[in-house]
């Protein structure tokens, strides 16, 4: 191990990523405030609609769409070593728009759309061990375009798609017994499309689409007492423009972010969420191609967004987030 | 002694393609129990394969050969901008040999 370790030194340090830019240049000019910077080409086919998570310094990722395909391959992305490693194969059918979330250090894969209809399985990933096992399928209606967030021990998923209708249930899953049940309690609209992100352990959710309608209203969620709290209305201010679908939510030293997704088309703009003052803050558009069905990961300290798709056009590139940086186009 | 090795080892596993956007190139990674590779864009490594992929648990390739056939595969489906994911099935035609996992 040692020699490996010597033997790949210096090709590392070559490769290792330079922090350390936060807050050196505030703007007066809210536009121009939030930065991207190119990271890592993946070199996988470009994929949408795929399904992931972080754990620990690694994002995790795979299943998808790739425009001809539904594909089973998973990878792994090395936050501080800027590079992908394909891991072992998603063990169940091959599809898109499936949820990712973590609980306790393993990541969980499931429900989705393999191309002619919706699941309900879902599969259990332990990185100590590059595995895949099936847990319990959601007793429930077999869905796509879901949310599921991990949390205080447990997993959450619900609203989404059936086929025929749009969902508004949510499911809570114990990883301990291996089961589902029913989480009572959401006051919000059914919806497809939505997305989540997690400060300081409360869980904010909103955006989504349902019959054309992209709906406003936005939640948090104390996993503590599981209890539904409603925040202001995305549309609350006349120039905030968050609403949307298929986007992306991350959090990033204490402030929450929805970025890329389709209104009306996919759109790059990135939004920021102060938890506490509940307002919404423009921030500078993803600098990537415009995105919709894109993954973000965040280890609460570095985010990166990428993948999706604009149009048919599917993209493969993954791009980092410096909120608080000026906007510089060289990067 | 160890600088040699760096030497040698980057001169010699390494297979270059100037073909390709950048420099596509891999480099077969020794490691405690077999071999890795990782395929470099110019400077930046994209992919680094520490363990065969595709399959459960975390097996390296048993030797350099089915190491290198793998990386050209994967900088081949690079170099044709297809998806460079491996599958059991491909890894069955280049008769990798797959150890159990220690």
């Amino acid at each position: 191990m040692r020699k490996a370790a010597r033997f790949f030194n210096p090709l590392f340090f070559t490769t290792l990523i330079i922090l350390g830019f936060y807050g050196c240049s505030e703007d007066d000019d809210d536009d121009d405030i939030g930065n991207w910077v190119d990271r890592s080409v993946f070199d996988g086919s470009p994929r949408s609609g795929v399904s992931g998570f972080v754990i620990d310094n690694i994002g995790y990722m795979g299943v998808g769409y790739d425009g001809d395909d539904y594909l089973s391959s998973f990878w792994s992305y090395n936050i501080e070593g800027d590079y992908w490693s394909q891991k072992a194969d998603f063990p169940g059918t091959p599809r898109n728009a499936a949820v990712g979330f973590e609980i306790n250090g393993k990541g969980y894969i499931g429900s989705g759309y393999d191309g002619v209809d919706e699941l309900n399985d879902f599969y259990v990933y332990d990185p100590t061990n590059n595995s895949w096992t099936q847990i319990a399928s959601l007793p429930n209606t077999k869905r796509r375009s879901a949310v599921a967030f991990g949390a205080n021990g447990y997993g959450y998923f619900g609203t989404g798609y059936d086929g025929d209708n749009d969902l508004k249930d949510f499911w809570k899953y114990d990883p301990t017994s291996n089961t589902w049940t029913e989480l009572e309690g959401f006051g919000g609209n059914k919806r497809r499309a939505a997305t989540t992100f997690t400060i300081n352990g409360i869980v904010y959710f909103g955006t989504g689409v349902s019959n054309g309608t992209y709906l406003d209203d936005f939640w948090a969620f104390d996993p503590v007492t599981e209890t539904w709290t409603k925040k202001l209305d995305l549309d609350e201010e006349d120039d905030y423009d968050v609403s949307r679908s298929n986007a992306v939510g991350f959090e990033l030293n204490g402030y929450g972010y929805i970025a890329c997704g389709e209104i009306s088309g996919a759109t790059s703009s990135v939004w920021e969420y102060d938890p506490s003052t509940d307002t919404w803050e423009e921030k500078t558009n993803f600098e990537g191609a415009t995105r919709q069905d894109a993954i973000a990961f965040s280890n609460s300290s570095r985010a990166f967004v990428g993948m999706g798709r604009t149009g048919t056009l599917y993209l493969d590139d993954l791009d980092e987030f410096f909120p608080f940086e000026e906007y510089d186009d060289e990067d | 002694m160890l600088l040699c090795l760096i030497a040698y080892g980057l001169s010699h596993l390494s297979t270059f393609d100037t073909s390709a956007e950048g420099i596509l190139r891999s480099e077969i990674i020794a490691l405690p129990n077999g071999y890795g590779y990782q395929i470099y864009s110019g400077d930046q490594v994209l992919i680094r394969q520490e363990f065969i992929p595709a399959i459960y648990g975390q097996t390296p390739f048993s030797s350099k050969r089915d190491a290198k056939a793998v990386a050209d595969l994967v900088m081949e489906k690079i170099k044709n901008r297809s998806n460079p994911q491996v599958t059991k099935e491909e890894m069955e035609e280049l008769k990798i040999r797959i150890l159990s996992s220690p």
